[in-house]
């Protein structure tokens, strides 16, 4: 008993203390489960906020360098892999969309096809466009293995006169265009049909045009005419669309001298055209 | 030896030229064909010629001018055979003229360069003059000024087929 009475004496503090501290826990905790916050519980909370946001704080920082030293290979590979596959996305959005494209040249042939069944047509992409000050040619990427032979038509797929092949060799060709210098086609003007010539002429040729002649005096030509080819002589088929009259000139009596005509074909724009290897008369 | 046949200093100086010139080439199809300046565009092949037949002599300008004269034809589609048939020419003819009556100093060969730009230029514009009844004045300007765009690359030619040839003018 006395042994019991000194240790008390001596650890009676601490005891009482930690039974205290005890029943602060207890008292707490059963709180707590029962939803109620105490006011020892509030301010135990209140007192401890501050330590848990700095240790969340401080953890958070230690995370992120813990991330930033071992996650950042992870990380910038997986960029990379994003940056790959955004890349094939937008990739096959292009290649979409030229299919779209095709599919449309591809159908405006399919419906000329069925309009011009006496056409046979050659497919042939331009690979080449010279620059010279002298000539407008262009290079296609089909020859001779393909039945293409000098002299054929070239259209696009508008069924608007392109130009002729003026070269052919194995796997290519060279084409000179409707608005080269060089250049004769024989067209049919307005709605009266009147014959006449188109024929390159040098400035015109600079100026992406070309030139309306040889025309008879009742024949009356306006801004905004539509040329097609007249399909006389045999080397164009009847029909195709040359182009339209930009600007008539007049001589001082009056009577048209000359016409500058604008391609139908946008030949700066062509990738695709079609040689025309043969062809029967409609009419 | 086979070796011993062939003269390694020329052959190597042979492959030096074949560079600048295919330089020159670059330069025209893919660059100065692209630039139209009011409407012409610069045609430098010629001075390329005149230079290999200028530092090299006659045979030598008349063996590049006949390719690159091919080569032109093959690529402009202006004409079949004009410029193969011209070029040589213009090589031989600067070669001779170099070798026999003007120094080799720049400003004789500017005028050389002058001259057969404007030769080409002739050649060139010849079907739509007597071929044609072509008005006259369009092809006379875009003859002026494919000459005029063309000549200030004299410059850029002249110098590095200079260092090339080895030419030393002080004699």
């Amino acid at each position: 008993m006395n042994r019991f009475k000194d240790y008390i004496r001596k650890n009676g503090i601490r005891l009482g203390i930690a039974v205290l501290l005890v029943a602060l826990i207890v008292g707490f905790a059963v709180g707590r489960s029962k939803g109620k916050t105490s006011a020892a519980g509030n301010a135990a909370v209140s007192l401890s906020l501050p330590v848990k946001e700095g240790t969340t704080g401080v953890v958070g920082w230690l995370e992120s360098i813990y991330g930033y030293m071992f996650k950042y290979d992870a990380l910038a590979k997986e960029n990379e892999d994003l940056k790959v596959q955004l890349a094939q996305t937008q990739s096959q959005l292009r290649d979409a969309e030229e299919d779209k494209k095709e599919n449309a040249r591809l159908s405006e042939l399919l419906n000329l096809r069925d309009k011009h069944e006496n056409l046979q047509l050659e497919s042939a992409n331009i690979i080449d466009r010279p620059q010279s000050n002298w000539s407008v040619t262009y290079t296609l990427s089909e020859g001779s293995e393909s039945g293409i032979e000098v002299g054929d038509c070239v259209i696009d797929s508008s069924y608007n006169l392109v130009g002729q092949i003026i070269e052919s060799g194995s796997g290519w060709s060279t084409v000179r265009s409707v608005i080269d210098a060089d250049m004769k086609v024989g067209t049919l003007v307005g709605d009266g049909g009147n014959a006449a010539m188109v024929i390159g002429d040098f400035s015109l040729m600079q100026k992406g045009q070309t030139k309306l002649t040889y025309l008879t005096e009742e024949t009356q030509v306006l801004e905004g005419d539509v040329l097609v080819t007249s399909g006389k002589g045999g080397a164009f088929p009847r029909g195709l669309e040359i182009g339209t009259v930009s600007s008539v000139i007049t001589e001082a009596g009056g009577q048209v001298e000359y016409a500058a005509v604008t391609p139908a074909s946008d030949l700066g724009a062509l990738s695709e055209v079609f040689v025309v290897k043969s062809f029967t008369s409609e009419n | 030896m086979l070796l011993d046949l062939i003269n390694i200093v020329k052959v190597r100086r042979a492959i030096v030229y074949f560079g600048l010139v295919l330089a020159v080439l670059l330069l025209q199809n893919t660059v100065l064909s692209r630039i139209p300046i009011m409407g012409v565009r610069a045609f430098i092949v010629p001075i390329a010629v005149v230079a290999v037949g200028y530092f090299e002599g006659g045979v030598w300008g008349g063996v590049f001018g006949l390719i690159i004269g091919f080569s032109c034809d093959v690529g402009l589609n202006d004409s079949p055979v004009m410029l193969t048939v011209l070029f040589p020419v213009i090589g031989f003819f600067s070669g001779t003229l170099a070798m026999f009556f003007v120094n080799r100093r720049f400003f004789s060969f500017f005028f050389v360069s002058l001259a057969a730009l404007v030769l080409t230029a002739v050649c060139q514009m010849f079907k739509f003059i007597a071929l044609t009844d072509t008005n006259l004045v369009p092809v006379l300007i875009t003859a002026g000024l494919q000459t005029l765009w063309s000549l200030p690359f004299a410059f850029a030619i002249y110098y590095p087929c200079r260092a090339v040839s080895g030419t030393n003018l002080s004699k």
